[in-house]
């Protein structure tokens, strides 16, 4: 027989930190040289995100159709090109953001960076584009619709931020008739400008092409042409509960429950993360285990702590039998009074805290998941000694210090509960 | 080019290892030569409950992912028709965990009646969360079976019927383990900053003393090749219509199979495509059309998914599908064509490369079909196509007698339309 593996706690993490430049115009260009392919992701990120728009799906029409057609290409032009050099062109936006980023080999990156460059600057918005996009989203919009999944994560959004905050607002099937091309040429017009973006590569080798991309982007041709106010909304949150969207032929429910939470510190924040991993946070957790490993009334369940720029959420979702919606509830309940009431055990939170340890490690595995994790510092103003602080503080948590977070923070009395589907005894 | 070094275990085990220092994880992947295929048809879904019951703990390791998070890493591992894979990322320093835990529930099995209680349940609530309680959640569970009359992958991994997971008894679950869990049906790669004399060493001290075990052979039968057109029509609460099409291919062993794989990127990959340039844009027919082959080892299928808009007859659509088959069948793509989608699948070969346990994967997966050495000749073979193979390879596919039809309907447009 032999011995069971050592195994070491992870105590070393090495970063490896993106690299800061700035073009001609001021733009700020952060970079991570890794990786020992001949490639290049680089991303434009606008703050051109919903939190923007005036009407619903503004900002992500105005994104994805910036790629069909321009001044200079057609639509299919700029596919084929792409396709060509194998050069991977996509686009996404969020709450606060608008991204367009591209995937290339470096042999391939000026003729790449030429056809985003027109891409972003000169696209012309046309009738003919916009209504196949639209029928597409109309499709996708419907088939969301009867998915109990996005059905609860609706109205759990609703819950937390109220239907006028950009978190909170549902789109209605109606919605795509006040949108118009026009729509899409003002917004883009608005935000898509030099002096509301900055960029980000990652690669081997990015400092190579630092000077494309100024020759490109970094002249004074597509400065701001107006003043665009930062927008401010309430949050309303709905009074804490169980609320229920019936789907009466469904076979699982889902469930969407959290809170808004405030901490008052970093460390608080740390250790509201660190009590997430226990409660629902890896597959060890105590949720996992008692929902799916003991009950099987899942396939899985999980919880976060996340923190976005107007709010910390937190987070627990799963699907579960119909049979079952009302005795998890009632143990996503229990864990977590367990959690405010009970000293966590010694072993457990060393088990949680080497998960976390190498959780931090694969936030830096590769170029791609570095310039990932330089993202997530950059937008809400943080530097890397995040980081090195989290795993100090990981490394220093008591159970009696955890407990005291948990009852000041996490009293299920507070839970807002969304669950699309039905209760069946 | 990925530089890796082979070497069998006395016991079969099949090991290889690939260097690649730039990640402070090491990828640990063990494929097993069995999958849904090898399944009882009155047992199926059989070989994916197994994999969830090797989660469970053994008798020696009862708590196998407390072990695995004490390390910092992850595992998991799924199961499809053809095979089923486990895999480990663990931090470096931490690897030799991952070989004692496979090799402890390679070596034995302990599973507890509760554990098979809960797992049952646990695959029932996948099973409905994926296949049933999603709109068009059960489009290949009606496929398969209108496709393939006789192979076993007439069913999906996940089982032809609840019933058949709820009924399966502590009995199943050894005769399973011991007819196909063995080193000698199982192929370990691991990829990471590790050497591979030091893979051996690991391998060697974990796994060399399991025996060998008789495989059970393979008893399936191959269908006789189809020889009319098969239709199914289902009419269901769902948004919109969908046309589902399937074409039977040659098996993962023949070069037609990559030739048949290139024709569903000239077909569908990428947004110049055939199918997204004229269906999606110029005729505006669907909201989205694909085409790609399932991929499986045994004699496959090509298949084509298109999402009907609203206002678009079936049979339009049908025959709007055909049309583009036919120009495959009838005319030489290209070479402006041609070399884009290779250059397209070049590029996404490379990227691929950046992944560690992609590498690892790959490679045990090249190894079960012949020869890991094939994961470096890939570019080679993409290249070496020409439109004359293409336009052969599309006249023995896209026959109406080798096809079958799924017309998924929805009752709400129906309704609309009467």
């Amino acid at each position: 027989m032999n011995n069971i593996p050592e195994i070491q706690i992870i105590d070393n993490i090495n970063i490896n930190e993106a690299k800061a430049f700035e073009l001609d115009n001021g733009i700020k260009v952060f970079a991570i040289d890794a990786g020992s392919q001949d490639i290049m992701r680089t991303d434009f990120i606008f703050k051109a995100g919903v939190w923007q728009q005036e009407k619903f799906f503004q900002a992500s029409f105005t994104n994805s159709l910036l790629r069909e057609g321009t001044k200079n290409y057609t639509a299919s032009e700029i596919s084929s090109k792409f396709d060509f050099m194998g050069t991977f062109f996509g686009s996404d936006i969020d709450k606060h953001a608008a991204t367009i980023s591209f995937y290339s080999l470096h042999k391939f990156y000026e003729q790449s960076l030429e056809l985003v460059e027109d891409i972003i600057k000169n696209p012309i918005f046309t009738e003919h584009e916009f209504a196949i996009k639209k029928q597409q989203r109309i499709q996708k919009f419907k088939v969301a619709k009867q998915k109990v999944e996005s059905l609860s994560s609706d109205k759990y959004f609703e819950l937390l931020f109220g239907t006028s905050h950009p978190y909170g607002k549902k789109s209605e099937l109606e919605d795509f008739e006040k949108i118009a091309v026009s729509d899409l040429i003002n917004f883009h017009k608005r935000f898509y400008h030099s002096d509301n973006v900055y960029i980000l590569m990652a690669g081997k080798n990015p400092e190579k092409f630092i000077p494309m991309l100024n020759l490109k982007f970094g002249k004074t041709d597509w400065k701001a042409t107006e003043n665009v106010p930062d927008r401010h909304f309430a949050i309303e949150q709905a009074a804490a509960g169980e609320y229920l969207v019936k789907k009466d032929d469904a076979k699982q429910s889902a469930i969407r429950a959290g809170m808004i939470l405030k901490p008052e510190s970093t460390q608080d924040f740390f250790s509201l993360l660190m009590l997430n991993m226990i409660y629902g946070g890896y597959f060890g957790s105590r949720l996992m285990q008692n929902l799916r490993e003991d009950k099987g009334y899942t396939y899985g369940i999980s919880s976060v702590v996340r923190e976005e720029k107007e709010a910390t959420l937190f987070l627990i979702h799963t699907n579960v039998g119909v049979e079952y919606t009302k005795n998890s509830i009632q143990e996503i309940k229990k864990e977590l009074e367990i959690l405010v009431n009970e000293k966590i055990d010694e072993e457990e939170l060393d088990m949680a805290k080497r998960q976390m340890l190498g959780d931090i490690l694969t936030l830096f595995d590769g170029p791609f998941a570095q310039i990932d994790a330089f993202q997530y510092l950059y937008d809400l103003n943080k530097d890397y000694s995040y980081y090195l602080s989290l795993i100090k503080a990981i490394q220093e948590f008591t159970p009696e210090a955890l407990l005291e977070t948990a009852k000041k923070y996490l009293q299920s009395k507070n839970l807002r509960i969304a669950i699309a589907g039905n209760f069946v005894d | 080019m990925i530089d890796f070094k082979k070497n069998t275990l006395d016991n079969g085990l099949t090991v290889i290892s690939h260097y690649d220092n730039s990640s402070p994880f090491i990828s640990f992947n063990l494929l097993y030569k069995v999958g849904a295929r090898n399944e009882n048809p009155e047992k199926t879904g059989f070989a994916h409950l197994f994999e969830h019951l090797m989660f469970g703990g053994t008798e020696a390791v009862p708590d196998i992912d407390g072990w695995v998070q004490k390390t910092g890493g992850s595992f998991n591992a799924f199961t499809n028709n053809d095979y089923t894979n486990y895999y480990f990322q663990l931090p470096k320093q931490n690897i030799e965990t991952a070989f004692w835990l496979d090799s402890d529930r390679m070596k034995s099995l302990a599973f507890t009646p509760k554990s098979l209680d809960v797992q049952r349940s646990v695959v029932i609530e996948e099973f409905k969360q994926r296949y049933l309680n999603q709109p068009y959640g059960d489009l290949w569970l009606l496929m398969r079976p209108l496709a393939y009359k006789k192979h076993p992958y007439l069913w999906a991994t996940i089982g032809k019927e609840l019933s058949h997971i709820e009924q399966a008894e502590m009995e199943d679950v050894k005769d399973f383990f011991f007819s196909y869990y063995a080193p000698n049906n199982a192929i370990l790669t691991v990829v990471g900053d590790i050497s591979h004399q030091k893979v051996m060493e690991l391998s060697q001290k974990w796994f060399a003393d399991i025996e060998r075990r008789n495989i059970r052979a393979a008893a399936y039968e191959m269908d006789a090749t189809q020889t009319e057109k098969r239709t199914l029509t289902v009419e269901k609460d769902v948004p919109h219509n969908v046309l589902l099409m399937a074409f039977h291919m040659s098996d993962r062993y023949s070069r037609r199979y990559d030739v048949a794989n290139m024709i569903s990127d000239i077909l569908s990959n990428g947004e110049s495509s055939r199918f997204h340039q004229r269906l999606v844009k110029e005729k505006k027919l669907f909201s989205a059309v694909s085409a790609y082959i399932l991929g499986s080892l045994d004699a496959g299928l090509f298949v084509v998914k298109a999402n009907l808009l609203d206002n678009i007859n079936m049979d339009n659509a049908e025959a709007a599908i055909w049309e583009e088959l036919n120009l495959m069948r009838n005319s030489l793509v290209d070479d402006y064509e041609m070399e884009k989608v290779k250059n397209r699948l070049e590029s996404m070969l490379i990227f691929e490369d950046m992944n560690l346990l992609n590498k690892a994967m790959e490679l045990a997966y090249f190894e079960m079909i012949g020869d890991a050495a094939l994961i470096n000749k890939q570019v080679g073979l993409i290249r070496s196509f020409t439109p004359a193979e293409l336009k052969e390879e599309a006249k023995l596919l896209f026959q109406e007698k080798n096809c079958s039809v799924l017309y998924y309907l929805s009752k709400k447009a129906s309704d609309q339309a009467s």
